[in-house]
């Protein structure tokens, strides 16, 4: 096994209890590992906001985390109009 | 991975009320009893531990036994403020005609004076509720004093206006067939199976995305399940939709398919939600998203009340607009409130008052002090809870607060971390709880077997991350399930 080298795009999952970051790291749009810091050490916006950044691994640890503003967008973007086109509301298909 | 629910341990949590071998005569039906009796006294006012009592009268013509029963005071007063509510003793028949007096300080217990044995007082002297409960945590008597009123959210069953269809006949089963409810232990994650008297399936979330949810179909296969018909995501999180993809892929190409797809409508940043939604696409699965007030639409007996998230704009915050499921099935309610926090179950509690009265309550957040607030655990008043979090949860679920509070109500408390896989039955009356590992259910000893239980968040140093066991994704999802 190789401990993780170089830089990944990583997205901010989810904030557990106000403390701990779960950041997802991607290789081909794919999760390929998690890593887990305190909120403090992420990059501003994804403190409170989540987000997509580049996160720099060396010796598989964590070097650097930039957070990218329009590739944030983009995905969220993306993911509403996805959502939006497949899902209808369960109240409108009853009626 | 061969995932076999092993039977170790059987617990019946609650008999019907018919069962507990009372006198020949004596009326025994919970709902029945309650309207026998009816409080005929007080000294309350001013008083001491000691000197202050109530009386309950029997007004029937017969006998009532009242093994089982419990009496407290109203929601959020001195029983919930973590004394224990009066428990009559085993066989304790109360004839008819007779009064009995429960004094609040200590003595001797005689056929019509009884001792709750605390120095401290129950009763509010200008107003409180006096609630009479079976051994299933069934409201059957309220008795409202000075300046408190009954009202709705404080009543349950018992008050005027209604058929009265829902409190009635608590010793006959008005459902047929049985309810199953399966925690499926998926480490530190979130998987729930239910399984209808109608041979349903409803599958609650998925685990979390590095099982790519091997063990949820595992499990699902040891089951002989073939199709999933409703399949909810109760929020984003990567810990709840992380097999959602897998699954649909599995169902959809080796077996029945899937039917129809829940979603809160807040999506989320992450590949692993990204895939899931790709995967609805690719097997063109129904998507539907739920807010308060729907009803997921299941045949049969078996109702499932949508909570949460609110209707109408409800902002981008995943946890909160969690979907929050309440399922009943004749006098049983299961509660599953995803991951909200203490905000919302404020809310909840709120809007939907004593409608959150549950048997069983899945704990919020894997347990988490951000949820299962005293407010909220107050309303729902369940019989159990069930947390669902790893052993080693690297986020320290569940958490001390929530198991102290467990722990002060007497909730039978269960956790995947130590039971394993957990599995409820009820036919709508009784019901019990089946678990893969044996280990206690009082939250106490849960806590001390927690690991690192004073340190929260124990693990905020992460491993170098190595490649080579890099979790697959999607493509190669289902492979390890099947072998």
């Amino acid at each position: 096994m190789r401990k993780m080298d170089g830089t990944y795009t990583g997205v901010v999952d989810r904030i557990e209890d106000g403390e701990i970051a779960v950041i997802l790291l991607e290789e081909n749009e794919q999760v390929i590992e998690q890593v887990d810091v305190p909120v403090g050490r992420l990059p501003e916006p994804a403190q409170t906001d989540g987000g997509v950044l580049s996160v720099t691994l060396g010796d598989g640890d964590i070097v650097s985390m930039e957070y990218r503003p329009d590739a944030t967008r983009d995905r969220r973007e993306s993911a509403q109009e996805k959502l939006d086109r497949l899902s209808e509301k369960l109240s409108d298909r009853e009626e | 991975m061969i995932l076999v629910v092993s039977v170790a341990f059987l617990v019946v949590l609650a008999g019907c009320a018919g069962d507990t071998g009372s006198p020949e005569n004596a009326i025994d039906d919970s709902q029945t009893v309650g309207n026998a009796l009816g409080v005929v006294d007080m000294n309350v006012e001013d008083v001491s531990a000691d000197e202050e009592y109530i009386a309950l009268e029997n007004t029937a013509d017969e006998p009532v036994d009242l093994s089982g029963f419990e009496l407290r005071d109203r929601k959020g007063g001195q029983v919930d403020g973590g004394l224990s509510p009066f428990s009559f003793p085993s066989e304790f028949v109360l004839e008819s005609g007779e009064t009995v007096k429960i004094t609040t300080g200590e003595g001797d217990p005689t056929d019509n004076e009884l001792y709750w044995g605390y120095n401290v007082n129950i009763w509010r002297g200008d107003g409180d509720v006096v609630r009479l409960v079976d051994a299933n945590g069934q409201v059957v008597l309220e008795h409202a004093y000075g300046d408190i009123e009954l009202d709705e959210s404080e009543s349950d069953g018992d008050g005027e206006g209604g058929t009265g269809d829902e409190s009635d006949g608590v010793d006959e089963s008005p459902v047929d067939g049985e309810l199953e409810i399966h925690h499926i232990d998926v480490g530190q994650g979130d998987s729930t199976l239910i399984i209808t008297p109608a041979n349903e399936t409803i599958l609650i979330d998925t685990g979390d995305w590095r099982q790519d949810g091997s063990e949820v179909i595992a499990y699902l296969d040891a089951q002989g399940i073939d199709r999933i018909d409703h399949l909810v995501a109760t929020h984003a999180d990567a810990d709840h939709i992380g097999g959602h993809a897998a699954v649909i892929e599995h169902f959809e190409t080796t077996g029945e398919g899937v039917g129809t797809a829940y979603d809160s409508g807040v999506p989320s940043d992450s590949a692993t939600y990204e895939n899931y939604l790709d995967t609805v696409d690719e097997y063109d699965v129904d998507l539907l998203l739920v807010e308060s007030g729907d009803e997921l639409p299941i045949e049969g007996d078996v109702s499932a009340q949508v909570m949460n998230p609110p209707a109408g704009d409800t902002g981008s915050d995943v946890n909160d607009n969690s979907v929050v499921l309440a399922f009943e099935f004749g006098d049983f309610q299961y509660l599953a409130p995803g991951d909200v926090d203490t905000g919302v179950e404020q809310r909840l509690v709120d809007e939907w008052g004593s409608d959150l009265e549950s048997d069983i309550f899945k704990a919020g957040h894997h347990g988490s002090s951000t949820s299962s607030s005293d407010a909220f655990v107050d309303a729902i008043a369940p019989e159990t809870a069930i947390i669902s979090s790893a052993y080693d949860s690297q986020y320290g679920h569940p958490s001390d607060e929530v198991l102290e509070r467990f722990a002060a109500r007497e909730i039978e408390t269960y956790w995947t971390g130590v039971h394993g896989d957990i599995v409820v039955r009820t036919d709508g009356t009784s019901i019990e709880v089946e678990t893969e590992e044996s280990f206690s259910t009082d939250a106490e000893d849960i806590l001390a077997e927690t690991p690192d239980s004073d340190d929260e968040t124990n693990s905020l140093i992460s491993p170098p991350l190595v490649t080579g066991n890099v979790a697959s994704g999607i493509d190669g999802a289902v492979a390890p399930a099947m072998g």
